[in-house]
C-alpha cells in the first residue's frame, strides 16, 4: 500500500540577497515538476508550493503557514524543498539560511520545525542552493566532529535566550534525510552553479523510479563531483541511508523515533 | 577553497583549441547563444586515479563562449590572443563588462546572459542590513 505523502516546496527565483540580482528563472518550474512527480507517485499527496506570484513575495510567514498546514502522521513521507539562493553562516550569523524574497529561513528554524513533527515521520529535505548542506549540519559545524568550526562572536542576549528556549542540541539533532546541492560552507565556499541545480531534482526523481537507496544515490554523486557541482546525501539516523529514495511503502516504525539508530552524524 | 570561473570567448571563424592542465575534475559549460537555457554542461574532464592532474584540449567552436569552474587554479596559455578573450573571476563576484558578443550571440539580452553565465545560487549578507533572524519557530508552535 502506498503511504501518504506531504510536502512543502519553496521556490524563490528572486531575492534581495542575491549579488547583482541574479534570478533563478527555473526555480518555480523545477519545484512544480517535483510536485507533479510526488502527486503521481503518491496519489492523494498534499503538497504546498510556496512560490512568488505577482505582488506576493515569498515571506517567512507564508513558509511557516505551509508547514503549519502540513500534518504528516508517523510513517508518512514529508518532503521539504528549497530551490533558490542560500546564505552562508559566519561568525556573526551562526546559521545558514534559505533566502526568501526579503527575509530568510535559517537552518535552526527548519530544524525546530521538523522537531515539532510526530515521531517517525519520514522527512526528506532537498536543499538546492549554495551552502545547502548546512541544513543538515546546523550552523557552522564540522561535518566530521560536529564541533563548531570557528569561534563565534558573542551572540546577543536575545539570540542566547531564544537558543536556550529551543534547546540548541535538540534542534541540531532533527531527524532527516538531507539531499543537498552544495558543501556546508565551512569546508569551502559552498557555491553551487545554477547550471546544475535542476539536475539535482532530476536525479532524485530518477533514483526514486530506479528504486535505489539514498546511500547509492550519494555514491553516484560522489563519483563525479566537480567545483560548483557537488551533491550530497546525509541522514540522521544513519541507517536511513539504506532506505529506497522516496520509497512508496510504509516504513517500519523505529523503536523510539528520533533516537533510533543513534545520532547518525 | 574559492570557486574560480573562467570564460573563453572565441571571436574567430574557426575553432580555437586551448590546452588546459587542471588539478581536479572539471565541468565544461557552453553559454547558449539564445533560448531559455543560459548554459549547458557539455563535457567533464576527470583526473585519472593515482594522478594529480588532467591535461586536456578545450575546443571552442567559432564564435562561441565556453567556461569552467575550478577550485585550484588551472594552467593554460592563450594560443591566439587576437581572437580568444579569456576572463577570470572569483567566487560570486560578477563578471566585468562583457566583451562584445561574437556573431552567433544575439545582442538583445546578451549582457544579461553573460552575467548569468556560471553564476551561483548564493546570496550575500553584506548587501543589505541583515535582520536578526534568530530562531523563530515559536511562530509555528501554536502562536500563529
Amino acid at each position: 500500500m502506498t503511504r501518504a505523502a506531504h510536502g512543502v516546496l519553496i521556490a524563490v527565483p528572486e531575492t534581495a540577497w542575491a549579488k547583482g540580482g541574479a534570478a533563478i528563472r527555473e526555480a518555480v518550474t523545477a519545484a512544480s515538476e517535483l510536485r507533479g512527480f510526488l502527486e503521481q507517485r503518491f496519489p492523494g499527496a498534499r503538497i504546498e508550493l510556496v512560490a512568488p506570484e505577482p505582488g506576493r513575495p515569498v515571506t517567512k510567514a507564508a513558509v511557516l503557514d505551509a508547514f503549519a498546514a502540513a500534518h504528516p502522521a508517523p510513517g508518512d513521507l514529508f518532503v521539504v524543498l528549497f530551490f533558490g539562493h542560500g546564505l552562508p553562516a559566519d561568525s556573526a550569523h551562526p546559521y545558514q539560511s534559505w533566502a526568501l524574497t526579503t527575509e530568510e529561513l535559517t537552518d535552526v528554524d527548519l530544524a525546530g520545525l521538523l522537531r515539532q513533527l510526530p515521531p517517525d515521520v519520514d522527512t526528506v529535505v532537498i536543499s538546492t542552493c549554495c551552502y545547502g548542506r548546512g541544513f543538515y549540519y546546523v550552523g557552522p559545524r564540522s561535518p566530521e566532529t560536529g564541533a563548531w568550526t570557528r569561534p563565534l562572536r558573542m551572540p546577543s542576549l536575545r539570540q542566547l535566550s531564544r537558543a536556550f528556549a529551543m534547546g540548541v542540541q535538540d534542534v541540531v539533532d532533527a531527524p532527516m534525510v538531507c539531499i543537498s546541492a552544495a558543501g556546508s560552507g565551512e569546508a569551502g565556499d559552498g557555491i553551487v552553479l545554477r547550471a546544475v541545480a535542476g539536475q539535482l531534482l532530476a536525479e532524485i526523481q530518477a533514483a526514486a523510479e530506479e528504486g535505489i537507496s539514498y546511500r547509492d544515490l550519494d555514491e553516484r554523486f560522489r563519483r563525479r563531483r566537480a567545483a560548483g557541482h557537488e551533491f550530497h546525501v546525509d541522514a540522521r539516523p544513519a541507517d536511513r541511508l539504506d532506505q529506497a529514495v522516496l520509497a512508496t511503502e510504509v516504513l517500519p516504525c523505529a523503536r523510539d523515533g528520533r533516537a533510533a539508530g543513534g545520532a547518525g552524524r | 577553497m574559492t570557486l574560480q570561473r573562467h570564460m573563453f570567448v572565441n571571436y574567430d571563424d574557426e575553432t580555437i583549441t586551448i590546452e588546459i592542465k587542471a588539478y581536479e575534475t572539471v565541468d565544461i559549460y557552453k553559454l547558449e547563444p539564445e533560448g531559455s537555457t543560459t548554459e549547458t554542461l557539455v563535457d567533464t574532464q576527470e583526473v585519472p586515479q593515482n594522478e594529480q592532474c588532467v591535461i586536456f584540449e578545450l575546443h571552442i567552436p567559432a564564435g562561441m563562449i565556453y567556461g569552467l569552474g575550478v577550485y585550484s587554479t588551472p594552467e593554460y596559455t592563450n594560443p591566439d590572443t587576437a581572437h580568444l578573450t579569456i576572463l577570470t573571476m572569483s567566487g560570486k563576484d560578477p563578471w566585468p563588462q562583457p566583451p562584445p558578443p561574437p556573431p552567433p550571440y544575439d545582442r538583445t539580452g546578451y549582457a544579461t546572459r553573460c552575467a548569468s553565465f556560471l553564476s551561483g545560487l548564493g546570496g550575500e549578507r553584506e548587501l543589505q542590513q541583515a535582520p536578526d533572524p534568530g530562531p523563530s519557530v515559536e511562530l509555528a508552535a501554536g502562536t500563529r
